[in-house]
């Protein structure tokens, strides 16, 4: 458990460990271990109300596992964890009843039909009569389209077709937190363009809470509101995904400057007055023709940076700042820095 | 999937204010219970059932092999010996009904059950179905009251109403329907223990294997252990085809039969609910 929060102080991460005043779901050093292997290594997560939570890492990583944790379908070997307050040991059949889940590549009953797939999950739900339940199997089939295949069998479906079913019958129960595994796995472009408009409308006309697991970066960026990155069962990352994108996800913020030099050696004397400062955490530096540097700036302090740094760099007799800003990196960006250096040890 | 103009139109939020009724919606109660869940995985198990041709082919082959072999038997001994009675032709269509009807009932829970709970823990169907507000003593309740229900019916019930009328018929003479109701009673038990081990055992086992071996070889080492130590077969159903061949017939039951009955009927409820303590705790 200290192993990994010490791990997460040295990468700098940023919400990990603190609570939010309005988590939907909170783990403290929650694990899970299978003999030798350790799936899941003392995860501290909290993911805010109504907001997409993106939980992304690479095969393996212990998203699915995290997943099956929250919703009882496994058993922690220690930490704990909770969703609405309540304890995920204990009260699991409470949580379930207010939580809608997607497996990663669902399956379903293949002598039932789409409708009757529906229907039966609705009925673990709810007891009453029989046209409301079918009016909400209808919406549900409305909402992913799939009305005109409501009565064929789901054994002769497509992955896709699937996977539309699966996010019917994960919110036919309006739940508070859509628990999603992957959702626009095995969809077509436009399938998941539909996928993340309803998670984001689900989100902001019902105020769901979304914690979803994806490998597509993409669609992480253009719609979630905070992202965990996981690997190996290790929590690299946790943060609200502008400040993510800022940071670059290795903590502190990350400025590029363009430099012109007199020589070789007034850089280095520039180079060195800025790496001497204690709030500069790294300085990588590319090469341009001539005496011209392009250098990424780490800053663990981002006030100290952003009144000192460029000062320090123009004190520099010789040197001139033709570029000046806060880098803003991709998401995949981020994603392959922290993995690269979670995997190298350098965290 | 929808265009953004529909989604919108069919939204949720939207569909829950504008499309249910108001007193439909407060109709519908949330289901709660320490057997959350039951009725819909009855009504899930029961379509398992019947949807597909399962229940035709059970029906049609212990139908054939308890019902139509047991009296074709009786019928061609009647027919070699002369001077056998009604009883006699009775006797041995009987004898031939209860040992079918024990074998087929074993081979039936193992081909039906081997991947109930093995077969959804693989595919993931257990972990979908437990993510909802099911109970996990329903889900597996709901397997046993269903199978319970059908394997009785088509490897024992029907097999054994044909049976009757059949013997009725060639011998001339009604075995003695009380008697027979016992001897059926005897089976049914039978078949109930072979259940509930089996429902526990793939609690227990990953592999379909596994589970079909254990029930298979707990059969067959019951024959073998009736020539060793035959105090041991009264501990345990393996001799219920003699219990219900001498009611029938003799109208009793032999000691070792007798408490064999509520020694297999407390080790079917020990086997439940040691299959309901399990499944509780296992990892879907």
């Amino acid at each position: 458990m200290t192993t990994s929060r010490d791990d997460r102080s040295a990468l700098g991460e940023y919400s990990g460990g603190k609570s939010t005043p309005a988590a939907v779901i909170e783990t403290r050093g929650l694990t899970k271990t299978y003999g030798h292997v350790v799936a899941l290594k003392a995860l501290d997560l909290s993911v805010p109300k109504n907001s997409i939570f993106g939980f992304l890492g690479p095969n393996g990583a212990g998203k699915t596992t995290t997943m099956k944790l929250l919703l009882g379908l496994v058993r922690p070997t220690s930490g704990s964890g909770s969703i609405f307050g309540k304890d995920i040991l204990s009260e699991d059949f409470q949580i379930r009843r207010r939580v809608g889940y997607l497996a990663q590549d669902p399956r379903y009953y293949g002598h039932m039909t789409a409708r009757e797939t529906l229907r039966f999950v609705a009925r673990f739900f709810y007891s009453g009569p029989e046209s409301a339940i079918e009016r909400r199997v209808d919406e549900s089939l409305s909402l992913v389209g799939l009305s005109d295949r409501a009565d064929r069998r789901i054994r002769g479906f497509s992955g896709g077709e699937l996977q539309r079913l699966g996010l019917a019958q994960a919110q036919i129960n309006d739940p508070e937190l859509l628990i999603l595994d992957e959702p626009a796995a095995s969809l077509d472009p436009m399938g998941r363009r539909d996928v993340l408009e309803i998670m984001a409308r689900l989100r902001d006309e019902q105020n769901t809470t979304i914690f979803y697991s994806t490998h597509i970066l993409d669609d992480v960026q253009r719609v979630s509101d905070s992202v965990a990155i996981l690997e190996r069962g290790r929590l690299l990352a946790q943060a609200p995904i502008d400040e993510l994108l800022t940071t670059g996800g290795a903590g502190g913020t990350v400025y590029e400057l363009a430099l012109k030099g007199e020589s070789g050696a007034v850089l280095e004397q520039a180079r060195a007055r800025v790496r001497s400062q204690s709030w500069i955490s790294s300085l990588e530096e590319s090469s341009e023709p001539g005496w011209e540097r392009r250098w990424t700036v780490r800053a663990t302090d981002e006030s100290a940076a952003e009144e000192n740094l460029l000062r320090l760099v123009l004190k520099t007799r010789g040197v001139r700042v033709t570029g000046f800003g806060r880098k803003r990196q991709s998401l995949e960006e981020a994603f392959f820095d922290l993995i690269e250096k979670g995997g190298s040890g350098e965290v | 999937m929808k265009s953004r103009e529909t989604l919108e139109t069919n939204g949720r939020k939207t569909a829950h204010k504008d499309m249910e009724k108001p007193e439909e919606q407060a109709a519908l109660k949330p289901v709660g219970g320490p057997l959350s869940g039951f009725r819909n995985l009855v009504g899930k198990e029961n379509g398992e059932w019947t949807a597909g041709p399962s229940l035709l082919a059970h029906g049609t082959i212990w139908m054939l092999i308890v019902a139509l072999i047991s009296v074709a038997v009786a019928f061609i001994r009647g027919e070699m010996e002369p001077g056998y009675s009604p009883k006699d032709i009775n006797d041995a269509g009987a004898l031939m009904f209860f040992v079918l009807g024990s074998v087929a009932s074993v081979i039936a829970v193992v081909a039906k059950t081997q991947g109930s709970i093995i077969g959804e823990k693989q595919l993931g169907t257990a972990a979908w179905v437990l993510s909802k507000p099911a109970s996990r003593r329903a889900f597996v309740l709901a397997k046993l009251v269903v199978h319970f229900r059908w394997l009785l019916t088509v490897t024992l019930l029907l097999p054994a109403v044909v049976f009757y009328v059949l013997m009725t018929a060639i011998a001339t003479l009604p075995p003695p329907p009380l008697l027979f109701l016992g001897g059926f009673a005897i089976l049914a038990l039978g078949l109930l223990f072979y259940l509930a081990l089996s429902l526990l055992l793939s609690t227990v086992f990953e592999s379909r294997g596994s589970l079909a071996g254990s029930v298979f070889g707990f059969m067959v080492a019951g024959f073998m252990i009736a020539n060793y130590a035959p105090w041991l077969t009264a501990a345990f159903p393996w001799l219920f085809f003699q219990s219900g061949y001498y009611l029938v017939t003799q109208g009793q039951i032999p000691v070792y039969g007798l408490i064999s009955i509520p020694a297999t009927a407390l080790w079917a409820v020990l086997f439940i609910f040691l299959a309901l303590r399990r499944f509780e705790r296992a990892e879907l």
